[in-house]
């Protein structure tokens, strides 16, 4: 059976993604590598990772319960990342009707700007006051 | 070989190599999650399993799905995930502790129910196995723009409820700082 | 049809502008001037409410945002209940902020977004935007019940409440894609191919029997989750916890505004997506609603009414009386949905529905009032039992109370009785119809509930009159509050006595309602 000749076209597109792929993994591999090979070595051995308590061996995990200002940062994030999310079909039919879709995206944008402002401004995701 | 093979790496080798190479990496991540013992891992290789997943879409051309897979799932949710672990605060030991619930009724009824679906996938899906493997790529509802058929009717006949969308975001920004923060 | 028509919607853009400027303002005032919000929030809502009283009742449907947005006379109705309903929280709501000191900016901007969606719901010409906005009001309301940080049972309505809201949009949106398979549109009304305004309920009436099954399981999981809204038996378990937890002044917007804001979609479903049969065609699926909904009528108001009778904690109690006016309400739409499985256009149960809303605004609103000052914004003493002697520590609250509770048990000549009256009636006239003589027994259940009604609302009137007073602290009446306690009062009595031009405006809606 031939090849469909669109399939191809399609998988061709793909190559440039293939080589950002190829790009991001190989930074990570190659800085991970190098820290090993640059990095001063230390001995390791048990009592060495042990959490340090005064001297004496730890009694329980170092486990915490998280502050909530934790969660409101994830939650901040969600909201904003719903955001980009409608930012993307938006950007790829910008071209179709340019000053429309602009003004469309303006309310949009400025609405949850105005949210950001005030997150800002009210200082939630500032943590040295609390 | 199953003919579905032949028409895959008939219909261009690079197709096939990344179809499987996703789907390869999406049930190895999930297997890998269920394995894992501590659920921060476990969240982790949920995440490369839904990049897989985002990696199959690509391959069936639903680029739309694939970017909110990655941006949605593998990035808002998966955030929400490991926080709600994070905020559970398990120790080491009560993770330890946590044994597979010895029920063997559940045991049975999910091993029927998996073979029950693998059948009823098969059995339904086999005029779409016996198809041409680059004709069901180049189906409309599968190829193409998906991105721009979303978008197009989002932002011009459905705008209104896109709009209202921004006010209904507004509110949760300003519903989780005066839920979380101490002082206001 | 399908133009933008941005002055059609300048409402809902002026509420969005009014909340920003809420929520910025309040980032840049001094702190102690920032609970002047609530005064700025009343204002704002009093310029629009008066704009919307100028604004002349629409002779014919006008559509905006591409045939998403309608504006008809029953929208611009709702939309004058609202922004009541908005002012009279605000009054209320600024007192006991100041008392709780947390946050007025952030309250009063979710009010007003809340009011946003609420007024998108009387608006709504699609499932889509619908979702949104009913999810829009949720959300705030949400934020809203548990906005008392620190109290355990601000938390629990809270998060019942937002349970509660998530697993009733769920079914909502269940039922909207059933109805969406079965015709293929999710708009009420739109264009057809030949250019001619379509409605959906026609859609449905031409489709095949199985479709139309389809359709017919679509509006029955949407009308449930719906029923989460309007909070009817059995979806109703929610209401006495959230009602009790939540801040006072956000338990009575709940009551009015979230309950109009539900019954406002039951109406437009089926006024616009339920077909109404043709006399001699087949029944089977208007007939099954009607039954469905008086059944859900009849157990709404008894079940709200009867429970209501061993409350201890008058906003429970408010809570169960809630559970029973939703029955009453349901009434109106059974006397609608009876007139469309007979092939019948007449919806006079809807502009019943609209007179004992706005009815229910004025009597709520005075009630919750009066709670709020009785209580000084603290949310301790809902006992019943502390309001023992009332009649002696503060004579005009508690004639006021007695009034607002008189109405809400239907006691001519009060607002809350001819709300009751034109319901009953309105059922009354369906059970005319062949077949539907049964309705009878639903119109009585309603008058015998009045009856249970009346004894639990008197015996809080007892209390206040006739038992001597726990504590002489005297009770301080803020005279913003004092007010708009009054002006609920006095209105609830003049629309009990003029009720012509209320009669009147309540019957403008009908008009423009099915196109």
């Amino acid at each position: 059976m031939t090849p469909c000749p669109a399939v191809i076209a399609t998988v061709s597109e793909y190559v440039p993604v293939l080589v950002m792929l190829i790009f991001a993994v190989s930074f990570a591999g190659f800085s991970l590598v190098v820290s090993v090979l640059l990095g001063k070595k230390a001995p390791t051995n048990p009592v060495k990772d042990a959490a340090y308590e005064c001297g004496m061996p730890p009694i329980s995990d170092a486990h915490q319960r998280f502050s909530v200002k934790f969660y409101l940062v994830a939650i901040l994030f969600v909201l904003f990342d719903i955001e980009v999310v409608f930012l993307y079909p938006w950007a790829v039919q910008f071209q179709a009707m340019p000053a429309f879709l602009f003004a469309e995206m303006l309310v949009f944008i400025g609405i949850l700007f105005l949210g950001w402002w005030y997150v800002i401004r009210k200082g939630a995701v500032d943590w040295s006051t609390e | 070989m199953e003919p579905i093979f032949h028409d895959l790496l008939a219909a261009g080798g690079g197709h096939a190599v990344a179809f499987y190479a996703c789907s390869a990496v999406t049930i190895a991540a999930a297997i890998l999650m269920v394995m894992k013992k501590n659920p921060v891992a476990s969240v982790m290789w949920l995440v490369l399993s839904f990049i897989g997943l985002a990696g199959i879409y690509v391959t069936l051309q639903s680029y739309f799905i694939a970017v909110i897979q990655v941006l949605v799932y593998a990035g808002a949710i998966m955030v929400l995930f490991l926080f709600v672990i994070m905020l559970l605060n398990l120790r080491r030991e009560d993770i330890a502790k946590m044994e597979l619930p010895k029920v063997p009724f559940a045991g049975v009824i999910a091993a029927i129910l998996f073979f029950v679906s693998v059948f009823l996938v098969i059995k339904a899906s086999t005029p779409a196995f016996e198809k041409p493997v680059d004709a069901l790529l180049g189906e409309p509802a599968l190829a193409g723009d998906s991105v721009r058929a979303i978008g197009i009717p989002l932002f011009s006949q459905w705008l209104l409820p896109f709009e209202i969308t921004s006010v209904l975001l507004l509110a949760a920004i300003v519903g989780a700082v005066a839920l979380t923060k101490k002082k206001l | 049809m399908d133009a933008m028509n941005l002055h059609l919607m300048l409402p809902e853009i002026y509420l969005v502008l009014l909340g920003l400027v809420i929520l910025i303002a309040d980032l840049y005032l001094a702190p102690e001037k920032r609970f002047n919000l609530g005064w700025w929030t009343a204002g704002g809502l009093s310029v629009l409410a008066v704009w919307l009283f100028a604004t002349p009742t629409p002779e014919t449907v006008e559509f905006a945002g591409f045939g998403l947005y309608r504006a008809d006379g029953f929208a611009l109705f709702m939309k004058k209940v609202f922004a009541l309903t908005g002012i009279l929280v605000a009054v209320m709501s600024t007192g006991y902020l100041k008392r709780y000191g947390r946050g007025p900016g952030e309250f009063f901007s979710l009010v007003i977004f809340a009011l946003t969606g609420m007024f998108m719901v009387a608006s709504v010409n699609d499932f889509m935007s619908l979702f949104v906005s009913l999810e829009l009001v949720t959300l705030c309301l949400f934020i809203l019940a548990a906005y008392r940080r620190h109290d355990k049972l601000s938390g629990e309505a809270g998060i019942k409440y937002i349970i509660v809201g998530a697993m009733a949009a769920g079914l909502m949106l269940f039922g909207m894609a059933f109805i969406y398979g079965a015709t293929g549109e999710v708009r009420f009304t739109y264009m057809g191919a030949d250019g001619q305004l379509v409605l959906l309920s026609q859609t449905v009436a031409n489709l095949e029997s199985g479709w139309q099954m389809t359709a017919l399981f679509g509006f029955t999981v949407l009308l449930v989750g719906l029923g989460f809204k309007v909070a009817a038996v059995p979806f109703h378990v929610w209401v006495p916890d959230v009602y009790q937890g939540a801040p006072t002044p956000v338990t009575a917007f709940l009551s009015v505004g979230s309950k109009a804001a539900g019954f406002i979609l039951i109406i437009r479903v089926i006024t616009l997506v339920v077909p109404t049969i043709a006399p001699g065609a087949d029944l089977a699926l208007v007939d099954q609603l009607v039954k469905l909904f008086a059944l859900i009528a009849g157990l709404t108001l008894f079940y709200g009414n009867l429970a209501a009778i061993p409350q201890k904690n008058l906003k429970r109690l408010m809570g169960f009386s809630s559970i029973g006016h939703a029955g009453y309400l349901l009434l109106g739409i059974v006397a609608v949905l009876a007139m469309k499985a007979a092939g019948e256009e007449t919806m006079n149960g809807v502009s019943a529905i609209a007179f004992y809303l706005f009815a229910y605004v004025f009597t709520n609103m005075a009630m919750f009032i009066g709670m709020v000052i009785f209580t000084q914004g603290s949310e301790d003493s809902h006992a019943i039992d502390d309001y023992a002697g009332l009649g002696k520590r503060a004579p005009l609250l508690a004639l006021c109370m007695t009034i607002a509770l008189l109405s809400l048990a239907g006691v001519p000549p009060l607002a809350g009785f001819f709300g009751k009256f034109y319901l009953i009636s309105s059922i009354v006239e369906a059970a005319r119809l062949d077949g539907y003589g049964w309705l009878l027994v639903l119109a009585a259940a309603g008058a015998v509930n009045v009856v249970i009604s009346m004894y639990y609302y008197l015996c809080v009137v007892k209390r206040m009159y006739m038992l001597e007073p726990t504590s002489d602290e005297p009770i301080h009446l803020p005279p913003p509050a004092k007010i708009a306690m009054v002006a609920c009062i006095v209105l609830v009595v003049v629309i009990g006595i003029f009720q012509g031009p209320f009669v009147q405006m309540a019957t403008g809606v009908l008009a423009t309602l099915g196109f």
